[in-house]
């Protein structure tokens, strides 16, 4: 499959930005409605929905959202089939932690290891790829407390995947981060912050 | 980063986005059409059908809807004057406020998607961003309560 590392030359249709590390056009395409969050109006047109992402790219756009949870998993793999073939054109941010993989209550928030690597699994499986530029975590897990709050779930989860002979390097998650994060970002001012802002287990 | 911000959710202002310019980070804007509010499209809570989530959102409920639609007022008004639509106003006037700001406005529709993307050539004027920086808070929380309290930990 694609690289994110190897080398992309293209003329930007769009103002550009960084992310941290990500470079990414100014203007993304959320594909939450894709899957009927607000309402399915009667019925989903998946045939549109791949139409509009295609649309979205050929106008310059490289920054795709998603979560597991919206659908659940059906936009995630609209969003893999638009992008077939094109993986390396953008940057796909997609999210954990509102579907438990561990057996709790429907609804219960889970960001405990297990549950992050069967969900890294299924959103690589639905996206098509081999790699997650953007991990959010989308609900801190209060059961799931970590010494280190700007990073909530264990980093070892995440870095674990980075080692494993599973996976050809580089990482299948580029960048993670916490999305409601007030108190995280508060904490990690106060917190020397020794590790990479790019391409490991890192921060937006 | 990615949390709600938009004409009718400054919230992240008050310390969240000064925290994030502090740190080097980046920061996405969701909803940033106002789950389509700012759109001008939705215009009477019967414009939301009934498996919408909307429909008991507590800006999309009774007086506070009606009080809102002052908000897409103005926005139009600004609009009609820049020769855009609203939703394209919303988000010039989000990534005028810095640039490292990626809002990613949802779509299922190409023609919205097109629509949407056109705001990155959309230049306000000052005086068109001080309006839009002055509009009617909105009413309304965000969410119903049990959301909120899982939102911004």
């Amino acid at each position: 499959m694609d690289s994110p590392h190897q080398p992309r030359v293209r003329s930007y249709l769009m103002k550009h930005i960084f992310l941290g590390g990500l470079n990414v056009s100014r203007i993304g395409l959320g594909a939450m409605t894709m899957a009927g969050v607000y309402t399915s109006g009667g019925g989903l047109d998946d045939d549109e929905s791949i139409r509009t992402i295609h649309r979205a790219l050929g106008l310059g756009v490289t920054h795709i959202d998603t979560a597991e949870v919206y659908g659940p998993f059906h936009s995630e793999e609209l969003v893999g089939r638009a992008i077939k073939g094109r993986r390396a054109e953008v940057v796909v941010a997609t999210k954990f932690g509102l579907i438990s993989h561990t057996g709790r209550d429907p609804g219960d928030l889970d960001s405990s290891p297990a549950s992050i690597r069967t969900a890294i699994e299924g959103s690589l499986q639905r996206l098509g790829t081999d790699y997650i530029d953007l991990y959010y975590q989308h609900r801190v897990d209060p059961r799931t407390p970590s010494k280190r709050p700007w990073a909530p779930w264990p980093s070892w989860s995440l870095r674990a995947r980075f080692d494993s002979s599973a996976y050809p390097r580089p990482a299948p998650v580029r960048s993670a981060v916490p999305m409601p994060c007030t108190r995280s970002l508060r904490c990690r001012r106060n917190t020397p912050c020794g590790l990479g802002t790019q391409r490991s287990n890192c921060y937006l | 980063m990615q949390t709600e911000y938009s004409l009718w959710t400054r919230d992240p202002e008050v310390e969240l986005l000064p925290l994030v310019r502090e740190l080097g980070i980046g920061f996405v804007p969701y909803s940033p059409l106002g789950h389509g509010f700012l759109t001008g499209q939705i215009r009477s809570v019967e414009d939301i059908s009934d498996d919408d989530w909307r429909k008991s959102n507590p800006r999309f409920v009774g007086e506070n809807f009606q009080r809102n639609l002052r908000i897409v007022d103005e926005v139009e008004a600004v609009a009609t004057e820049a020769d855009a639509t609203p939703p394209q106003i919303a988000l010039a006037w989000l990534l005028a406020q810095g640039e490292d700001i990626a809002p990613i406005p949802g779509t299922r529709r190409v023609a919205r998607v097109e629509e949407n993307t056109a705001a990155d050539r959309l230049l306000l004027s000052v005086e068109q961003i001080d309006r839009l920086n002055n509009l009617t808070p909105a009413v309304g929380d965000r969410h119903e309560e049990f959301y909120m309290a899982r939102i911004d930990r």
